[in-house]
């Protein structure tokens, strides 16, 4: 009988115990995603706070496609309240501006500009909504469309995107950037079919 | 005598009662259209009555609010595509949809992985010197290109397997046809105020039992789709529109006319007789021939036809003016002990007769609709008139001679004043031809729209909803006959070059060929004989990559797909079952039994005689252009034409068969003025309060022409005893004037055919009555 008793309140012992463990692993977790998301918020801050202007850009892609690395370069400038321009000078002359809803693609030469809604592209969307939520400082944007993880620390960070949802996962598989406090230094994107283009900002 | 005219009346009310419970209800206009004339008409009229636009509905969640177009709160745009998602994924489950688009790519993967691995069967572009090594280096040349541009992200997830990029074109067509512009992923109109979706519904367009449930089951998916709206926000109504909405409605308004207006028609005629006559009795007896008349009009027009159009039904409700005059006309004129001269039958017989001729116009006007109305209402009357005749003479009450006298003593002299209108009548006719003959070029309008019942606010969203979706105008497109469904198919490829001419030329704005999907067998056949075996493409590739950036190797996928693609067989419609592709096909491909027909849609709003013109130019076999809205108008037209016809003789018949029996110069002519005045001033009134005729108008004038003369026959031969004589006036004032209770009743119909023949009948039995009165030619005018 007393063993009983004592049987049945160590079992409840190790349920409390038991139950309590995820209790204390969230909280550890949660405090943890508070203090991330407060360095993101910083770091988005900063880097909204300095937008680029005309910044040159140097990008590389190893594609399984391509026998070498194909390089191109230009410039990349913030215009806020959200819209990026990505100006191409070589190999190709390119002008692509994205706003939240479309994207324009201008050829150099003078031919007319080709016109697309963010929508039906998917690669793109994910690309652009996670650029231009960066570079606007705009985190809820940010988590809305991503898993977030940012790691390092103001002045050498790390930000992995992985984007949430059917739509946008179709092109891409992961973004990463890396910058030191306001300065966006890079971005590599990798794509769905192991495409890995990397973008080198460099500072003016 | 009695008794065996009562035992006929009743195996005749059995015999029609059994009959009429067979009939069935149909309400398309198309079914009210002349008979097709030709292959091309029967096609346009088939369309019109079960062609894929009537199996076609349109949801908008529409978020009520500013008109201003105010955009939407994030939270509201958020709401709005998870509601549209929702109610997709529950109308896709729903076997009363066949297919069901708001917009959402993602849910086209099955159609995308069907198009793409058919690409090289499928893409124009295909043919032995796209394979070419030439060829191919231009192609990684511009692959090179584009995947450095921004336009690269689209293409890179399938370069390896389509370098030549043979399947985007492709894909982009298809995609256009059922998924057309999205925002946000899905339709969310200019303003994005208004989630739409479209879908096919599985119930044929002339099935308006299964359209109306198929109607309720997506109300009752969108409510439950907007069950998770967000308590704070006001919810958005649900609008519904398609051809397959507004046959419905238009099905219930007319049901719902025949039902109230026949009732309200009755009462009111009833009200009128009993004070006019005060006997219960006689208007107990008096529903005897109306009844009697109405079902054996039903069970005629059931057993000649087996269905009843909803429009005849509602006609019934006329009957009620007509056939009552009969009964009205045999108890108000008995003399004293009830019974009823030979002379007087002469004329009930006579005043039949012409209403008779009226009818049969009607019945040999060739318009589907049309016969069966003018079946109904002779049929109707015959009924009547014999019920009339041999059932009601014993059973009426006798007419209290003193109670009239009073009350209606003044009629006579009224009749005798009236006659002083003589000029001003004929110079009011006149003014109304002239009018008339002004208007010759606009009096007349043909176009079938006007007759459906939908409000406008219906249409104006429904116009509106259609064009948010890209929908092409189904009721424009080029048909083009085959033998069978390969011929049909061939023959439309070399349609769709002359339709590539147009839309460069800026003539058409696209178009949406079932050739897309679906290219012929040969061309298929002749498109795999030029794809390369895998060996010889793999050296090509290997020669068109050299020097270049691109890795040959890279490209195995596309040397297997293109191998695949050599052995496969040709593309046929199974090839696409279960897909929303696979029924857009069917919709497109018309089977009848001398051959098939493929539906090539036109997209905007396309010049028709332009393009007619220039299809005729080019001689293709088998295409010609069909115009849903203007082939009905050039049909209704040409049947107006003879129905006019139609009318002329009708009203010389009537003419003739008068003066035959009056043999009068004076009456004869006073009867032509009279019908001739009725007309004209009927004519012009109609034309100021509806401002264009149309041929439902044209027909009622020939009611009016028969009720017209049938109150100038009595009033022309009035006799010269004081007493007759006003029995007879007034039993026609009271004819007239239920005739006109009953018309004007139907005037008020929201189904604008009925309102039209209701209008129409009610002023001219308005005017038929007074000129009759100015004109009367009897022994006492002078």
């Amino acid at each position: 009988m007393k063993i009983c008793r004592s049987l049945v309140a160590a079992g409840a012992i190790a349920l409390g115990v038991l139950s309590a463990l995820p209790v204390a692993a969230q909280t550890r977790a949660g405090a943890a995603d508070e203090a991330a998301d407060e360095r993101l918020r910083r770091v988005l801050l900063a880097v909204a706070g300095q937008p680029l202007a005309a910044a040159p850009f140097q990008e590389r892609r190893v594609s399984a496609l391509f026998a070498t690395p194909q390089e191109s370069r230009g410039t990349l400038t913030y215009k806020p309240p959200g819209t990026i321009e990505k100006r191409t000078t070589s190999p190709i002359r390119e002008t692509v501006t994205m706003t939240a809803d479309t994207l324009t693609i201008e050829p150099g030469g003078g031919a007319p500009p080709t016109v697309l809604k963010i929508d039906t592209q998917p690669t793109l969307a994910a690309y652009v909504t996670g650029l231009r939520a960066v570079l606007s400082g705009d985190d809820k944007l940010l988590q809305q469309v991503f898993d977030t993880r940012m790691t390092g620390s103001f002045d050498g960070w790390t930000l992995q995107l992985l984007p949430k949802g059917p739509a946008p996962r179709r092109g891409i598989r992961k973004i990463v950037l890396s910058g030191a406090g306001a300065h966006l230094r890079q971005i590599e994107t990798t794509e769905i079919n192991g495409d890995v283009f990397d973008m080198t900002i460099s500072a003016r | 005598m009695k008794r065996w005219a009562w035992c006929c009346w009743l195996v005749l009310v059995v015999a029609c009662a059994l009959q009429v419970q067979r009939n069935t209800v149909v309400t398309d206009v198309s079914s009210f259209l002349p008979g097709p004339a030709d292959a091309a008409q029967r096609l346009m009229i088939d369309q019109l009555r079960d062609g894929l636009s009537t199996r076609i509905l349109l949801v908008g969640l529409q978020l009520d609010g500013p008109p201003s177009g105010a955009p939407p709160s994030p939270l509201q745009t958020r709401s709005l595509v998870a509601a549209s998602r929702a109610l997709r994924s529950s109308l896709a489950g729903d076997p009363a949809v066949a297919w069901v688009s708001n917009g959402d790519l993602d849910t086209l993967d099955t159609e995308r992985e069907r198009l793409f691995a058919a690409r090289y069967l499928l893409s124009p572009a295909i043919d032995a010197a796209h394979f070419s090594s030439a060829s191919l280096n231009q192609s990684f040349a511009r692959l090179t290109q584009a995947l450095a541009s921004a336009r690269g992200a689209a293409i890179r997830p399938i370069a390896s397997a389509d370098p030549t990029l043979s399947a985007l074109q492709l894909l982009d067509k298809a995609s256009r046809q059922v998924a057309p512009q999205t925002g946000d992923g899905v339709w969310l109109g200019a303003d994005g105020r208004v989630a739409i979706l479209l879908l096919e519904t599985t119930a044929r367009g002339h099935d308006i039992d299964r359209l109306r449930a198929t109607i309720a089951t997506v109300r009752r998916h969108a409510r439950d789709a907007l069950q998770p709206w967000p308590a704070a926000e006001a919810r958005p109504s649900v609008g519904l529109g398609g051809a397959a909405y507004f046959n419905v409605q238009s099905h219930d308004a007319i049901g719902r006319d025949a039902e109230q207006l026949a009732l309200l028609a009755a009462a009111l005629v009833a009200i009128v007789l009993l004070w006019a006559l005060r006997s219960p009795r006689f208007l107990a007896l008096a529903v005897v021939p109306v009844a009697t008349g109405a079902l054996a009009g039903f069970a005629a027009v059931g057993w000649s036809a087996n269905t009843i159009h909803g429009i005849t039904l509602a006609f019934g409700v006329t009957l009620i003016g007509e056939a009552v005059d009969y009964a009205i006309y045999t108890f108000v004129q008995s003399d004293a002990h009830g019974r009823q001269s030979a002379m007087f039958w002469r004329q009930v017989y006579l005043a039949a007769v012409t209403s008779l001729v009226g009818f049969g116009a009607m019945y040999f006007s060739g318009f589907a609709g049309l016969q069966q109305l003018g079946l109904f209402s002779i049929v109707g009357l015959v009924a009547a008139v014999a019920c009339t005749r041999w059932l009601l003479p014993g059973l009426l009450p006798r007419l209290t001679p003193a109670a009239e006298a009073d009350r209606f003593s003044w009629l006579p002299a009224l009749c005798l004043r009236m006659r002083a209108l003589r000029w001003p009548v004929l110079l009011l006719a006149l003014v109304c031809m002239a009018m008339l003959a002004q208007r010759k070029g606009s009096l007349w309008l043909d176009n079938l729209d006007t007759l459906s019942a939908g409000s406008i606010q219906d249409t104006r969203r429904d116009a509106r909803l259609r064009e948010e979706v890209g929908l092409p105008d189904l009721r424009t497109m080029v048909a083009v006959r085959g033998i069978d469904l390969e011929d049909a198919l061939q023959r439309a490829e070399v349609t769709t070059r002359v339709l590539d001419g147009l839309v460069a030329d800026k003539l058409l704005a696209g178009y949406d060929s079932p050739t897309d999907l679906l290219a012929s067998r040969a061309l298929q056949i002749r498109r795999q004989a030029a794809l390369p075996p895998p060996d010889m493409l793999r050296a090509r590739v290997l020669e068109a990559a050299r020097g270049g950036p691109l890795r040959a190797d890279a490209f195995e996928p596309f040397v297997a797909d293109v191998a695949a693609a050599r052995s496969m067989p040709p593309v046929d419609l199974a090839y696409y079952s279960g897909t929303i592709l696979g029924r857009w096909l069917d919709a497109q491909i018309v089977r009848s039994a001398d051959g098939v027909t493929v539906l090539l849609l036109l997209r905007g709003a396309p010049p028709v005689a332009q393009l007619r013109a220039r299809l005729l130019q080019a001689r293709l076999p088998g295409a010609t252009l069909v115009d849903l809205k203007g082939d009905v108008e050039v049909l209704v037209a040409q049947y107006r034409q003879r129905a006019m016809v139609a009318a002329l003789v009708g009203t010389a018949v009537i003419f003739l068969v008068l003066a035959w029996q009056l043999r009068r110069a004076r009456a004869v002519l006073s009867m032509a003025a009279t019908i001739v005045s009725t007309v004209a001033i009927t004519c012009g009134l109609l034309v100021l309060v509806a401002d264009r005729l149309t041929v439902f108008h044209l027909v009622s004038l020939l009611l009016v022409v028969g009720v017209a003369s049938n109150y100038t026959l009595f009033f022309s031969t009035l006799s010269a005893q004081p007493e007759l004589r006003q029995r007879a006036s007034l039993s026609v004032l009271l004819a007239a004037a239920s005739t006109f209770i009953a018309f004007f009743t139907l005037a008020f119909s929201s189904t604008p055919v009925l309102a039209m023949i209701g209008l129409t009948v009610a002023i001219g039995a308005a005017v038929g009555l007074l000129t009759s009165m100015v004109f009367a030619a009897d022994s006492q005018s002078g």
